[in-house]
């Protein structure tokens, strides 16, 4: 993940951070074993926190991704996403809403700081 | 990441800002068609091209008929000895160990005289053009016949950081394209499945000035060089985990599209994003088609032994030349390998034991690289494929301690060879002095070099530009650089 992610090397000084847009980190990010769990985190403490409603659970999602209100648009479009998983791909709900969650994470606005 | 740490725009806003700053209405429309015909404003390429909606990378024109489709460029990191490879220096003979007046610039500074650290390889005559090539290439040898060696090599600088970045990008200072970002740009890449600038690093570790060696300076990250792995998997996390099918991560994809579109939208001026999301795109199509690229198993015997996959002496790079061979096949325009990487004799930097150090890593690659060249031209694909080896630098004639061996950084002459792609065969050009000190006939640049390779490619270095910073800037600087015309067939 820090590899993917521009970790620099150690054993000289980095004042500031070379910073690398590639379709690694975009495959890290939505296949690798440590966001599959960090998605899995993230789908049991929404769980803790707002219940099974899937409307609570996608807009506190974003809420935590992002760290602000999230637009109504994005809360339908990832309760669309959890359904259509749902319906029309045969995901058990919860893998589904853990798909949710694996997309919340892969958000532009979680990675950038705006 | 602070958008306005990224923001590469001269005024620090966009053109819609200042136009509705400056007071719009007529007047002002009328300026900007006058300033947008100027070519006041960024290039049409910064413009919406990282939107979705249009493909920095969709196939574009070359200048003129191109003689080449790809290069490959074989990177020997921390500067391999020109005296010890391809240059050799009959005059040095026998004067091992004496002192002698000779101006040399090296990490050790500048010097006015040192001791004569002669060849430590025996050379000899191959091919029809008997080309003298030392015992560290016996393989290599044997191709001499399709190599154009350049002996007069120059650079700016002989530390590590700056001529990686000048050999890369064509300046010292960070910050600028790299020659893949500059050959995707003019060309746009074949394959929309895979990367078109991939890099393949020494399983020791990446060079000094580590990515900003295959970065796409200021241009869209979209540009960039894609890494791929030479130990295990090319690419790490190809598959989708078990229960995601193609067509579930399909539709996670066009959702996350849509939420990011919508972020985009507000944030137009942020190349990072529209460069992420289709850095998406790519990772979705290269989970398709790259490990089919990058799997050796349907490589036959003879050819598996040709590079010297069996032994592991040479396994690594044979690996890594065999990739680069099919994901030429496969449409990608440039891709990097580099032989050697993290520091002193797990590369080419002979600074200790020299006979050590380049037996090791010419060991590792005469093999590979003349199968490289063998198996191109056997396939019909040398004519098409533009191959160039070389260093950031050379090394000096004389060494850089009071004992042993070691040869300090020589950035004033070194060698360097290309073939391929529409390059003369069997021809040296340039010469140094008597000792490999500095290239005294036809002395060339690397800008010559980045010249060269952008005219085998079609696109003509003078005009291949991207206006940014209130200059259209060019891989070859502000002067007009010619090719080197004397390699060119």
């Amino acid at each position: 993940m820090m590899l993917a992610f521009d970790f620099p090397e150690t054993d000289i000084s980095c004042e500031a951070r070379f910073l690398t847009t590639q379709p690694a980190q975009a495959l890290t990010m939505l296949n690798s074993d440590w966001m599959q769990m960090q998605a899995r985190n993230l789908f049991a403490r929404i769980k803790l926190e707002v219940g099974d409603d899937l409307a609570a659970q996608t807009r506190r999602a974003l809420e935590l991704c992002i760290s602000r209100e999230p637009l109504d648009e994005d809360v339908d479009e990832l309760m669309a996403l959890t359904n259509r998983l749902v319906n029309e791909h045969n995901l058990e709900q919860s893998k589904a809403r853990e798909a949710m969650c694996l997309v919340a994470l892969n958000l532009n606005q979680f990675l950038y700081l705006d | 990441m602070s958008n306005k740490k990224q923001n590469r725009d001269f005024c620090g806003r966009v053109r819609r800002e200042f136009l509705w700053q400056t007071g719009a209405g007529f007047g002002a429309v009328a300026l900007s068609s006058l300033l947008e015909a100027d070519g006041f404003f960024g290039s049409k390429a910064m413009g919406d091209d990282n939107l979705s909606s249009a493909n920095p990378l969709a196939v574009k024109p070359p200048h003129f008929a191109p003689k080449a489709k790809s290069v490959i460029f074989l990177f020997m990191y921390g500067g391999p000895s020109h005296i010890d490879t391809f240059d050799e220096k009959p005059d040095m003979n026998g004067k091992d160990g004496q002192t002698i007046t000779v101006k040399t610039f090296g990490r050790g500074g500048h010097r006015n005289q040192g001791r004569i650290v002669e060849p430590r390889w025996k050379f000899k005559k191959y091919g029809e053009c008997g080309k003298s090539v030392s015992d560290l290439f016996p393989n290599l040898g044997t191709c001499v016949d399709d190599i154009a060696f350049l002996h007069s090599m120059t650079a700016d600088s002989p530390i590590h950081g700056s001529a990686m970045l000048m050999m890369n990008s064509g300046k010292i200072l960070s910050g600028s394209p790299a020659l893949g970002s500059w050959v995707n740009y003019g060309l746009g890449t074949v394959n929309q499945n895979l990367p078109g600038f991939v890099v393949m690093l020494d399983p020791t570790g990446g060079p000094i000035s580590g990515a900003k060696n295959w970065s796409s300076g200021y241009m869209p990250a979209t540009y960039a060089g894609t890494v791929l792995r030479s130990k295990g998997t090319p690419i790490l996390d190809l598959t989708p985990p078990e229960g995601t099918s193609r067509e579930v991560q399909r539709t996670m994809l066009d959702t996350l599209g849509e939420i990011n579109g919508r972020h985009l939208s507000s944030n137009a001026e942020n190349a990072d994003l529209a460069a992420r999301i289709s850095s998406y795109e790519l990772a979705y199509k290269m989970q398709e088609h790259a490990p089919e690229a990058t799997d050796l198993s349907d490589e036959d015997e003879e050819t598996t032994k040709l590079y010297g996959l069996d032994n592991p002496k040479t396994e690594d790079f044979a690996r890594r030349c065999m990739i680069a061979r099919r994901l030429v096949e496969r449409g990608v325009r440039c891709i990097q390998l580099y032989s050697g990487g993290n520091h002193n004799d797990a590369n080419w930097d002979a600074h200790g034991d020299l006979e050590k150090n380049h037996n090791k890593h010419a060991g590792a690659t005469d093999q590979p690289i003349a199968a490289l060249l063998k198996d191109l031209k056997r396939r019909g694909m040398l004519d098409s494929t533009l191959v160039v080896w070389g260093g950031e630098f050379g090394r000096q004639p004389t060494a850089e301690y009071a004992k042993g061996t070691g040869r300090d950084h020589n950035s004033y002459g070194f060698t360097m060879w290309m073939a391929g792609g529409g390059i003369k065969g069997g021809v040296s050009v340039g010469s140094t002095d008597e000792l490999g000190s500095t290239a005294v006939e036809k002395p060339l640049h690397v800008k010559n070099l980045h010249a060269t390779i952008l005219n085998q490619l079609g696109l003509d270095p003078n005009r291949l530009s991207y206006f940014y910073s209130g200059l259209d800037q060019k891989l070859v600087g502000v002067e007009h650089v010619d090719p080197i015309q004397d390699v060119i067939a």
